[in-house]
């Protein structure tokens, strides 16, 4: 029966590491995604040549 | 409609004659198919009626093999010749292209079982009590549907990067019920039939065949253009 | 950067305003559930008469099993919606399901192995369910492999659609032919029905990978339209024309 329990315990850490390790993963992937998108309108929204963007996003500023 | 059948042959003759230009290439994945069977022989071991019993799975295998390798050339002359996209603005209905490169894969499919299973029936020892008609119906079936999902999976694979790897890696799960009921109808013949069951199993095949033809043709025209 | 600035790229996609709208809550929510779940299955079943405690595996098997078809469920309608639609968000929303779903696929396979062994003896056995979750796991890889190997944003978006339908289509037809299989070979069905005392943990353990899944998949989606969004705006850069004078922004 003793046995039976290491796989029951095995079961759950499997779970358990899955499911962590996945929200983990998308942590890191959700972070990148979000600095990138901040990286990319930066770069069109700052003026280049004295006050002129580079065409692309419209900004408005609430 | 005569018009649709007129282009459906053209591009069968255009495929297969680019094909006998390079015989090689046929007798390559024929080879091919025949040294797979072969070491299927060396891996099961040389027990006759453990060959015997896997015959139909080895065959097939074998044929899923060598077969995938024929798909992706059937674009590639297209892809080399920078011919699809003239060929994409001809306004033709896209199913009579699908037809066209099915049919001619399906001939050079068959062409190359007319080499791989008599060598299978000589390695693997198999006789077949319920006659050979039976047998070749199922083989023809079971390419039908090998053939149908091959050439549209391999409209996407040849045309993006690791087409040697992307073709079997969406191909072979779509196989499974085409595989299955192939492999089993034929184990069952070769086995005498013992309870009724091939007929059933070729039913289901033909069934398959119905379905995945008819869901490869009209997911063809979504996957072609772009 | 101290204003709330919205940015609307000159194109389809929604605008995606910040402060961010997190999903982070549901994160929370979630993982109490999940936490109440499985102690609530724990301390509410007895063991199973064959089975013993093993039977509580099945608080952690069946919901994954659940979720990695209700996240294919989710790749299909997408996919459906995508090629109906065009809308690029129904690809990444497609893609998404799917990534989670590849997850929960592997899981479920896991742990049905560790089910089986001491429960039958086998690390596998070929029965409908588990073979199509294999095969359903073939296809999620698949599915996500076709999106790594095509750059144009276009054609993995309608190659993606027709591989995850064609897929949807295939997994039914793939459990029926394996029960078939099974019947004519006379193997006997593993265990199905679950006892009445056990169908409040599975049912709470059921809800709570449900709000996991969801999270994922929202979380996820989240992030690819970011990743989108950015690439939209690099490219739109890269291909300006001559600077337009704006009002209101000098140096």
């Amino acid at each position: 029966m003793a046995e039976a329990n290491g796989f029951i315990v095995a079961a759950y850490i499997v779970t358990w590491v899955g499911l962590l390790g996945y929200a983990w993963r998308l942590h890191g992937t959700s972070r990148r995604a979000r600095a990138e998108y901040d990286e990319a309108s930066r770069g069109t929204s700052v003026p280049i040549n004295g006050g002129n963007s580079g065409g692309g996003a419209r900004e408005r500023v609430e | 409609m005569r018009d649709d059948l007129r282009r459906v042959s053209a591009i069968v003759w255009k495929d297969l004659t680019s094909e006998r230009r390079s015989k090689a290439g046929f007798n390559a994945v024929a080879f091919l198919g025949v040294l797979i069977l072969l070491l299927f022989g060396f891996a099961l071991g040389p027990d006759a009626e453990a060959l015997r019993n896997a015959a139909a799975g080895a065959l097939w295998l074998a044929i899923l093999f060598a077969g995938v390798l024929a798909f992706n050339r059937s674009y590639q002359l297209e892809l080399e010749g920078n011919a699809l996209e003239p060929l994409l603005l001809y306004p033709a209905p896209r199913w009579t292209m699908f037809v066209g490169k099915f049919l001619a894969n399906l001939l050079f499919v068959l062409l190359v079982e007319a080499i791989v299973v008599p060598v299978a029936i000589v390695l693997f020892g198999v006789r077949a009590p319920g006659g050979w008609l039976p047998q070749v119906g199922v083989l023809l079936l079971g390419s039908v549907g090998f053939v149908a999902l091959g050439t549209f999976y391999a409209a996407m694979a040849s045309r993006s990067r690791a087409r040697e790897v992307l073709l079997p890696l969406l191909l072979f799960p779509m196989l499974v019920p085409v595989l299955l009921a192939a492999a089993e109808a034929s184990s069952a013949m070769l086995a005498g039939d013992p309870m009724r069951e091939a007929g059933a199993w070729i039913r289901l095949l033909l069934t398959f065949d119905v379905i995945f033809v008819v869901a490869s043709v009209f997911a063809f025209e979504h996957v072609i253009e772009v | 950067m101290s204003q709330a600035v919205t940015y609307v790229p000159e194109t389809s996609l929604p605008a995606v305003s910040t402060p961010r709208r997190s999903y982070e809550w549901l994160g929370v929510v979630a993982l109490l559930a999940v936490i109440g779940a499985q102690l609530l299955g724990f301390l509410t079943s007895p063991p199973d008469r064959d089975m013993g405690h093993l039977q509580k595996i099945m608080y952690v098997h069946v919901p994954s099993a659940w979720n990695a078809f209700m996240a294919f469920f989710v790749v299909a309608a997408a996919s459906l919606m995508y090629l109906w639609k065009g809308e690029e968000r129904h690809d990444l929303l497609a893609a998404s399901a799917a990534e989670v779903g590849t997850l929960f696929t592997a899981l479920t396979l896991a742990l049905g192995s560790i089910w089986g062994r001491p429960t039958w003896g086998i690390w596998w056995t070929w029965d409908p369910r588990l073979t199509s979750t294999a095969v359903l796991l073939m296809i999620f890889v698949g599915y996500l492999s076709l999106r790594s190997f095509v750059d144009d944003h276009e054609r993995r978006a309608q190659w993606s659609a027709a591989v995850g339908l064609l897929g949807a289509l295939n997994v039914p037809i793939v459990y029926m032919s394996v029960k078939w299989w099974r019947t004519i070979h006379q193997m006997q069905s593993s265990p199905s029905t679950v006892d009445p005392e056990y169908v409040v943990g599975l049912r709470a353990n059921g809800i709570a990978f449900l709000l996991v899944l969801v999270y994922f998949i929202l979380k996820r989606y989240r992030a690819a339209q970011l990743e989108r969004a950015a690439e939209h705006l690099r490219e739109q850069a890269a291909l300006a024309p001559e600077p337009r004078s704006r009002g209101g922004r000098h140096g």
